[in-house]
């Protein structure tokens, strides 16, 4: 039985006198790819910021890769791809300068292209990229380093539905031909659920962590959610 | 060879101009990108209480503004590390109060007005051999920090929370950011003066935006510019009789102005 490379036990957190995170225990197991579902504010993200130790842990045990989060310093086992951002820059940046930022050479930033499928778009402004590609952008540069999980934020918020369904298709095969662990955050449990091998559920407390095809019942759903919704599965 | 440039004020002119040309676009690019263009020009007015303290208590202005300006920075970033309060409003909230602090020092004491007037406006034809010497060491402290540090420098004002992740010391590249403001608005208050200085950062950075198809070309392209700007304005100044800061600052907008119309017509 493989080591997970995630582990939380009994994890709160509080933004002040608000309580965010309540005595969440989860596991994610090497060549995992989960999705992390739950209404917008139901601290998905501030799961996500503990976890890459943009906040500090306050209750609770986390462990990254087997080390206590604390002491974790292989960063570069985890890419990590924010929300996207609609900010637009005064000044230019090209595709092949997002990737240089983090100091890999040009043979991996060459790679990394190639792996995304943008090899072709290298000299081009982000701006002028779609959506989808700028994701993209952002994925090769997180697959710089080769790391072992990728920590995916709501990646496809404003990309249309042509460009979410091949993004997801390349999600897959980093998940299943490169042996990459995936956690893939979003509010939308019906449009990832037939992407991602596990789900989560999580509106301030974990209601649910397994298979998608289990979550069919709206009692749950409705649980997560706050009102009555159904399942309705995208194929990609 | 130019009559301008037999007069040896002139050169020392126009060494610390190119030298103030190089760093002030280079920091402005990573303050455009950063979204935080206004601190040069809250740091500029908060430089005036160091101009009012040097003249005040008879030390060398430029070092006064220096301590100012820094510590101010300092203050910036700390307030914006603990999140207390939002940048746009800790900048709005500093510029009318180095202004207003200046000003009650020089009511205090009364004489120095002409001397404070060129740090509002610039004097760069008043750059005496020993100002040159700090400047060219402050001026290479700034472009060799930018330099040593470039591709992490551009990682976080591009994407502070992904380089975080990277394992990327954002906290001290962002102070290290702040502090190199700091010199250059302190260097640069001689050459086009406090109320001018952010234009010199942004101009050029916008014109180099406007040229550039990247990052690096815009910030080269700024360079530039920017020297360009120090020159023709120098030069200008001296044959039209013009105040040189004012004159520097107009040549820059009518590059960016030609630059914008090129790019508009391609």
């Amino acid at each position: 039985m493989s080591t997970p490379i995630i582990e939380l036990k009994h994890v709160s957190y509080r933004y002040q006198q608000e309580l965010v995170l309540r005595d969440v225990s989860l596991q994610v197991k090497s060549g995992d790819f989960l999705g992390l579902v739950g209404p917008n504010g139901g601290g998905k993200s501030t799961l996500l910021k503990l976890i890459l130790g943009l906040l500090p842990l306050q209750t609770g045990a986390l462990q990254l890769f087997g080390q206590k989060q604390q002491q974790f310093r292989d960063w570069h086992k985890i890419g990590y791809v924010a929300q996207r951002s609609f900010i637009k820059h005064a000044q230019p940046v090209t595709v092949t300068e997002v990737l240089e930022m983090t100091g890999a050479s040009a043979s991996e930033i060459m790679r990394a292209l190639e792996l995304v499928d943008l090899l072709n778009q290298k000299h081009k402004n982000i701006a002028e990229l779609s959506g989808g590609q700028e994701q993209r952008v952002f994925i090769a540069r997180a697959l710089l380093n080769q790391p072992q999980l990728l920590i995916l934020d709501e990646p496809t918020v404003g990309v249309d539905q042509k460009s979410q369904n091949s993004f997801y298709e390349l999600l897959n095969h980093l998940n299943q031909a490169h042996q990459l662990s995936i956690i893939l955050v979003s509010h939308e449990v019906d449009l990832i659920s037939s992407s991602v091998k596990n789900l989560a559920c999580i509106n301030q407390s974990l209601l649910y962590h397994g298979h998608p095809d289990a979550l069919r019942d709206e009692q749950l759903i409705s649980k997560v959610y706050g009102s009555k919704q159904q399942l309705i599965t995208h194929h990609h | 060879m130019l009559e301008i440039f037999t007069y040896g004020f002139m050169n020392r002119a126009l060494i610390a101009g190119l030298i103030v040309a190089c760093i002030a676009p280079a920091i402005g690019n990573f303050l455009m990108m950063k979204k935080l263009s206004l601190v040069a020009d809250t740091l500029s007015h908060m430089a005036l209480i160091g101009v009012a303290i040097g003249l005040l208590t008879n030390q060398e202005p430029m070092f006064t503004t220096l301590l100012v300006t820094i510590v101010t920075a300092w203050i910036i970033n700390q307030l914006q590390v603990n999140r207390r309060l939002d940048a746009p409003a800790i900048l709005a909230m500093l510029n009318p109060t180095g202004l207003a602090i200046a000003l009650i020092l020089i009511s205090l004491a009364k004489g120095f007005n002409s001397n404070l007037f060129s740090y509002l406006f610039g004097s760069i034809s008043t750059v005496s051999q020993t100002e040159i010497w700090p400047i060219a060491a402050l001026g290479l402290i700034v472009f060799g920090s930018i330099t040593w540090f470039y591709q992490k420098l551009v990682f976080t004002v591009f994407d502070q929370e992904g380089a975080r992740v990277k394992g990327i010391a954002v906290d001290h590249l962002n102070l290290l950011l702040m502090t190199l403001t700091a010199i250059t608005v302190a260097l640069s208050m001689k050459v086009v003066g406090a109320l001018l200085v952010s234009a010199l950062m942004v101009i050029p950075s916008m014109t180099g935006a406007l040229l550039g198809t990247s990052f690096r070309q815009s910030f080269i392209y700024s360079l530039v510019v920017s020297m360009l700007a120090v020159f023709l304005g120098l030069v200008l100044a001296f044959y039209l009789n013009l105040p040189a800061g004012a004159t520097i600052v107009l040549v820059a907008l009518g590059l960016f102005a030609v630059a914008f119309l090129v790019k508009r017509r391609n």
